[in-house]
């Protein structure tokens, strides 16, 4: 779909007027629940246990550009940060993207002032490795083993290096908390970190960590357009159930002729 | 304005937006910090805009050419974007490089890895980019070693650690604590064996006719892909794409602000 | 008799050990089963090299992996494009993830266009790379315009210059489009491409195993038409084919290395529950 179809418009319309609303709302002092998330809750101890130890945090925000899956790592790691800077505990930021490097070291320098500890920030902790996504694996992996950090956090767009990277992590004995929207990865992180953050937890995580009424907001707005999809899902489930397709695809856009290929009754068997 | 220029058209072209960026860098520093946020959010905005604007806007047209009054704008905005982005490169080796440069100068412990470094980084340069320029076999050949010889190999060697590491953690974190993780193991033991020939090859003397299809391994694991992982994927895809699309909106309309998210608008 | 823990070492000489000897050796094993998306990619290909309205249209070869991912993605490209050639389908070659996948892509291709008697230009052409960041833009101004957005081939050489690009001009000129990839890159190509011209475009998938789990919708929603996964996809292929390749000559050390992980795995809780029931015992 390269432009909006009429359904699209107005469905992409209502789900965003639903989140801005709420965002609204929560920013006028509406009063919103958020559930405990025990992925996130571990993250303190995790920053705990590396000043207990006196050594550094990894911070990873993957193998993603400026886009929204890495902001949203970043802003999950600057909040890592400006906790590990208020005890003193140093933090390490590798980059993928070069893009990334200056958003990364003013998010970080940041975290710092935040925490009042603005002379221990130092450029080189956040640092470019490489945009090839084993040479950026095989950077992190050296730098685990050289610094033998107490807690890695990796967060963001992660494909094949991640077990290379939480492995690694593992082998140094360090606590590790993950989270990624990238669902092929997930089982990966679960083998080897303590704690990793699944599905659209990742997106409340700023949320669960700073309790802006914005970041509130629009997850309470996210759940809201959520149970609308589940909803809908499930009245077209029904519907067709009982043999009455009154709603039309609302979303085909073109027949595709050759999607018949590809049908269990003419499967390998 | 977006064409091609070529010559001495080229020249003066790049001159011109020379100019105007020094003009406009100036500008920018001029700017009173009271209005800069402003300022932020007005262009964060209206870059957005475009691309909802292009998606949104009716379009019209035969059906195979369909565009609206920004579709061909789209092309110089990628180039634009690209450019950008490229520039953004510098900054990353700047940064490897000094932090490499000066471990070396300081001799700190480990610089002879950050020399290594450097110098490969280097001769990388030379042999990738000479091959291009330079017509001496001796180019050819540098490239051939340090492209073909040394970077393919370490690459296919790192995603072949992957296999190690995935043995280890298997052999680690397998175990049979609870119900769910019998489950989860049961699972992950029939789809193993149901990818590969030798897995197969158990339930080969299975008729793959009729019900009894239904006990064949790769008929198991391919079950399993498709009505237990699929629908998972498919319901975390819904909440991961709301959950982009409410963070693209916060960062659009520049409903949060502050180094990513720290202080309330 | 007690299970003893074994060290990481120790996991990592048998992982070795089975995987390079079937390699080394040549070790029988049973023709693989050939399963749905395996079945339904070479459909596709079959059907879209027969049917009037797509045998004449262009084949994209997006070759977005890097040396990484050889194993897997090299033996889904050759195998593949030796079905391509076969049907004399004309193709293009394209990278935008993975810079590298301009050189392995276009020199593969190079090898089997030569053995097959295709000539550069004239039968395939190859756009070379282009930076990630600018795909999405990239995509679509590509749908109504191939040579105004892409501009020159690899060699620099412009597009409406090159004799195979003549009849080739917008996203309706493509007949298929293959994705070989290590990441999730077939998304672009369903959201900004396949459908965006006239008639949708068939799209095929080749992932690397790993990889493959997050397209499993897309082949039930009919956005992707096949899938070839990983290693095992190509060697399915192959026997499909009946052209035995390093696909199949590797798919033994897959075999023995799933089958050793299952063991491992097998050991790890056995000794788990000894420990568990030792020490049951000790607290009694």
């Amino acid at each position: 779909m390269n432009h909006a179809t009429w359904p699209a418009r107005v469905i992409l319309i209502v789900i965003s007027a639903v989140i801005v609303w709420t965002v609204i709302a929560a920013q006028r002092g509406k009063k919103l629940f958020i559930r405990r998330i025990p992925g996130l809750t571990a993250i303190d101890e995790a920053v705990g246990r590396a000043v207990e130890m006196g050594r550094g945090i990894l911070l990873s925000s993957g193998l993603g550009g400026i886009d929204v899956v890495t902001l949203q790592a970043l802003a999950i790691c600057t909040n890592i940060a400006s906790a590990a800077a208020r005890y003193g505990t140093k933090v390490q930021m590798p980059i993928y993207e070069a893009a990334l490097l200056p958003i990364a070291e003013d998010a970080i320098s940041s975290a710092y002032n935040k925490a009042g500890r603005s002379d221990a920030f130092s450029s080189d902790d956040v640092r470019y490795l490489s945009n090839q996504q084993f040479a950026y694996a095989a950077g992190v992996a050296g730098m685990i083993q050289r610094e033998q950090y107490a807690a890695t956090f990796l967060f963001g767009t992660f494909f094949a290096e991640s077990l290379i990277m939480a492995e690694n992590a593992n082998m140094v004995g360090a606590i590790q908390v993950a989270g990624t929207p990238s669902t092929t990865q997930i089982p990966f992180f679960i083998a080897s970190c303590d704690y990793v953050i699944i599905g659209d937890e990742y997106y409340a995580a700023t949320a669960y960590l700073t309790r802006q009424p914005t970041l509130l907001g629009s997850m309470i707005g996210q759940d809201r357009v959520k149970i609308g999809i589940l909803v809908t899902v499930m009245l077209g489930f029904l519907l067709t159930m009982a043999k009455m397709p009154l709603v039309k695809n609302l979303f085909e856009d073109k027949d595709m002729p050759a999607a018949s290929y590809y049908s269990p009754a003419k499967g390998g068997k | 304005m977006f064409q091609v220029q070529h010559g001495a058209a080229l020249y003066t072209h790049l001159a011109g937006a020379a100019v105007v960026s020094v003009i406009l860098f100036f500008a920018l520093t001029l700017v009173p910090t009271k209005l800069r946020r402003p300022l932020i959010m007005a262009v964060t905005f209206a870059a957005g805009l475009f691309y909802a604007l292009e998606f949104f806007w009716p379009v019209s047209g035969p059906e195979s050419d369909q565009k609206n009054f920004l579709t061909s704008y789209i092309k110089p905005f990628s180039d634009i974007t690209t450019v950008l982005q490229s520039f953004a490169l510098g900054l990353g080796v700047y940064s490897l490089v000094s932090i490499h440069m000066r471990k070396v100068a300081r001799t700190q412990s480990g610089w002879a890895y950050s020399l290594v470094l450097i110098v490969s980084m280097i001769v990388m340069v030379i042999a990738h980019i000479g091959k291009e320029y330079i017509k001496s076999p001796w180019v050819h050949q540098l490239n051939e070693f340090a492209y073909s010889g040394l970077m393919k190999s370490l690459d296919a060697t790192m995603f072949s650690i992957i296999a190690f590491y995935i043995v280890s953690a298997a052999y680690r974190a397998f175990r049979i604590r609870s119900t769910e993780a019998t489950i989860l193991l049961v699972s992950a033991g029939i789809i193993m064996l149901g990818q590969v020939a030798i897995g197969q090859a158990i339930t080969n003397a299975i008729p793959n006719e009729g019900l009894t299809a239904n006990l064949r391994v790769e008929n198991m694991a391919n079950w399993i892909l498709k009505k237990v992982n699929s629908p998972a994927i498919m319901a975390i895809d819904f909440g991961l794409g709301v959950g982009g699309l409410a963070t693209a909106l916060r960062l659009w309309l520049s409903l949060e602000r502050g180094s990513y998210f720290e202080e309330e608008l | 008799m007690r299970i003893p823990q074994l060290d990481r070492r120790v996991l990592y000489m048998l992982l070795a050990l089975v995987v390079s000897i079937p390699l080394l050796v040549n070790v029988p094993l049973p023709p693989p089963a050939i399963t749905p998306p395996t079945k339904s990619f070479y459909e596709t290909i079959e059907t879209v090299s027969t049917d009037p309205k797509t045998k004449d249209k262009l084949v994209i070869i997006s070759c977005n992996f890097g040396s990484g991912t050889l194993a897997e993605n090299l033996s889904q490209l050759e195998a593949t494009l030796n079905l391509i050639v076969s049907k004399r389908m004309k193709f293009a070659i394209f990278a935008f993830n993975d810079p590298q996948g301009r050189d392995l892509g276009g020199s593969t291709a190079q090898r089997i266009a030569d053995k097959a008697g295709y000539k550069y230009g004239e039968d395939w052409v190859n756009w070379g790379f282009r930076p990630p960041q600018g795909i999405q833009s990239l995509l679509k101004a590509m749908v109504n315009d191939l040579h105004g957005a892409l501009g020159t081939d690899v060699k620099g050489t412009k597009l409406s210059t090159i004799p195979v690009m003549a009849n080739y001009k917008k996203a309706d000129d493509v007949g298929l489009i293959i994705e070989y990839a290590a990441a999730d890159t077939v998304k672009y190509w369903v959201q900004f491409f396949q459908r965006a011209g006239t008639t949708p475009i068939a799209t095929l998938f080749c992932p690397t195993s790993v990889m493959a789990n997050e397209a499993y919708p897309m082949l039930e929603t009919g956005q992707l038409q096949g899938m070839l996964v990983g290693l095992k996809g190509a060697n399915e292929f192959e026997t499909l084919m009946k052209r035995p390749g390093f696909a199949t000559r590797a798919s033994a050390s897959l075999s023995y290395s799933h089958l050793l992980i299952i063991l491992l795995i097998i050991l790890g809780n056995v000794g788990m529950i000894q420990d568990r029931k030792r020490q049951q015992g000790a607290t009694k």
